[in-house]
């Protein structure tokens, strides 16, 4: 069998006297997109701050593409292929959305003081304008961003998550992160992270997907893992969760009702 | 109009400016003094531009790092028979290593803290420099430095401080490349966004050492040239009141173009130590005239100029600055 691009086994977090993960074990192959739901609270984000290095694990073992990730900061993750994007978008707003767009494009050639350094003196030389980083339009097109030398002070919170998505998408990940993209992201916004995720499954990558809309996440996910109380209590087909008693008692405390749209 | 183009624009109007400037002062003693303490002011601003301005770390140290350029011209000029000129690499080395180890001790400390803490190495700075007489002179500094040559002739005053004007205007170009380059765009994105750039794979805390470093190198070379112009260093030109009126001239001058930086540093020469009508009230003039740029042009005098000239010739777009070439 192939190598999962991520291998989480048996990863715990506690705040106290609350574990917010609680022995959770996932894989995710290439080109494969996990659908991580759960109620709030059910330990979706502190998941995926474990994996993308925000956060330290107290106990277990996290490998991307065969090495070793547990505990390394999120720049180390990113080095070994993994881009994210976040709950509450981190954006500088007083800054243009290529400019953000950019972030994702460079930062990898200044992930050490040598680079750093070169970086330094290349743009002391006047190389890299801003406006030749043509792959920064292609992105911003094919996600439906428009007008994108303008200030992100102008963005709604959806065009923030898609700008979030193609900063990540020009990092040229093997794994996507994406913590709840389709919060607050009108019918457009929700369009451009659909594209978005088709264009990542081209390229071989792998997604986890993180949303309160169950519905959403079962259309595009081709695998679900429920949380709750930071437990996985099922991981399995999209068909299969919807209609699993865990899914049931999960939402509605109980094995009747209908879970789509819960959140 | 193309970046290239636009650029070449910028670096040949500012030239320009430059080049008057040094036919406005020379032959002037009067007026070199006051060009070079403008050129000195404008290094240290220029210092602040890249870890402050743009990358929002607030050192209060810049006396210290002007200090070191400074002594290290004067010990060179009187202890040793080198060339000068190895006294402005000397200097900026040291005032480098100087930020990084604070930096490195502060690297858990922001925003005032990391002031408050720089602050007081500024501070003990100025108070080791009379205490360290043997090294430093004491209270009456360094005096008689040999002037420098070239051929064999002393090289005078008013080429040095042409040299002063044209090396403000050089960093100044630098830095204003720098701020719309890729390395410039990570140093402003992690000010607002540091665990995106962070999580992107930049280590933020060693950007932040090497921005602070090159801010160090700037002000240092500031030192040099002011010491080298007044044949002497004093302790008492390294206080950290400096530090306060300095980190203002952005603001005033305008945060968008390390030119804003430069323009606050003439305004803050002129208002509070030329005018005769502000000479007794030049701190007060400088005060409220910060306060009533930020309130009335949030982006400094050169910052809302270029946003009206730019509107002028309808244009929109571009980086986050107003618009001045880039």
């Amino acid at each position: 069998m192939a190598t999962p691009i991520l291998d989480c086994r048996d990863v715990s977090k506690a705040f106290g006297a609350v574990r917010a993960v609680d022995a959770v074990s996932l894989s995710l192959y290439a080109g494969e997109v996990l659908g991580l739901v759960g109620p709030n609270g059910a330990g979706k984000t502190t998941l995926v701050d474990l994996i993308g290095g925000e956060q330290r694990p107290d106990t277990g073992r996290i490998h991307a593409a065969g090495r070793p990730l547990t505990g390394a900061p999120s720049r180390r993750a990113r080095l070994n292929g993994l881009a994210r994007t976040f709950q509450h978008p981190q954006v500088a707003l007083d800054m243009t959305v290529r400019e953000n767009m950019i972030v994702g494009l460079v930062a990898r050639s200044m992930g050490s003081l040598g680079g750093m350094l070169r970086q330094l003196v290349r743009g002391m030389a006047g190389a890299g304008d801003p406006k030749r980083y043509l792959e920064v339009d292609r992105v911003a097109a094919a996600l439906g961003l428009e007008a994108i030398d303008r200030s992100c002070m102008e963005l709604t919170l959806g065009e923030l998550r898609l700008l979030e998505v193609g900063r990540a998408l020009l990092m040229k990940p093997a794994l996507m992160l994406l913590d709840e993209p389709f919060a607050g992201s009108d019918a457009r916004g929700v369009s451009g992270i659909k594209s978005a995720i088709a264009e990542i499954l081209k390229s071989g990558c792998g997604v986890i997907l993180v949303d309160h809309n169950v519905d959403i996440v079962a259309s595009l996910a081709h695998r679900i893992a429920l949380l709750n109380l930071g437990a996985k209590v099922f991981d399995g087909s999209p068909r299969e969760c919807l209609a699993s008693t865990e899914m049931q008692s999960v939402y509605f405390g109980s094995h009747d009702g209908h879970a789509g749209g819960a959140g | 109009m193309t970046r290239r183009s636009s650029g070449l624009l910028e670096a040949t109007v500012t030239l320009a400016i430059a080049v008057a400037a040094i036919f406005l002062v020379s032959g002037n003693p009067y007026l070199e003094a006051v060009a070079l303490l403008t050129a000195t002011y404008a290094f240290i601003s220029l210092g602040m531009y890249l870890p402050f301005i743009m990358g929002g770390a607030l050192s209060m140290a810049y006396n210290a790092y002007l200090g070191l350029g400074a002594y290290a011209m004067a010990l060179v000029a009187t202890r040793t028979t080198w060339d000068l000129a190895w006294a402005v690499p000397i200097g900026a080395l040291l005032a480098a290593a100087v930020a990084v180890v604070l930096g490195m001790a502060t690297r858990r400390l922001s925003g005032f803290y990391l002031a408050a803490v720089t602050l007081l190495f500024g501070i003990a700075f100025s108070t080791w420099l009379v205490d360290a007489e043997a090294l430093t002179g004491g209270s009456a500094g360094i005096q008689s430095l040999r002037a420098p040559s070239l051929d064999g002739q002393p090289v005078g005053n008013s080429v040095l401080v042409a040299i002063a004007i044209l090396a403000v205007w050089l960093v100044g170009l630098l830095l204003s490349r720098l701020r719309s380059s890729p390395f410039g765009i990570v140093v402003r994105a992690q000010r607002r966004a540091a665990i995106a750039v962070e999580s992107a794979g930049v280590r933020v805390s060693t950007l932040s050492l090497v921005t602070l470093a090159v801010g160090a190198m700037v002000a240092a070379l500031g030192g040099s040239m002011f010491a080298v112009v007044n044949h002497a260093v004093l302790p008492e030109s390294f206080v950290v009141e400096l530090v306060f009126l300095t980190m203002f001239m952005p603001l005033l001058g305008g945060q968008d173009r390390p030119w804003g930086a430069i323009l606050g540093a003439v305004l803050v020469v002129t208002f509070t130590f030329q005018l005769t009508f502000f000479k007794s009230t030049g701190s007060l003039f400088f005060s409220l005239a910060v306060l009533l740029v930020l309130v009335a042009a949030p982006r400094g005098i050169l910052g809302y100029s270029m946003l009206g000239w730019n509107r002028l010739l309808g244009r929109t777009g571009g980086d986050s600055g107003t618009g001045v070439p880039r």
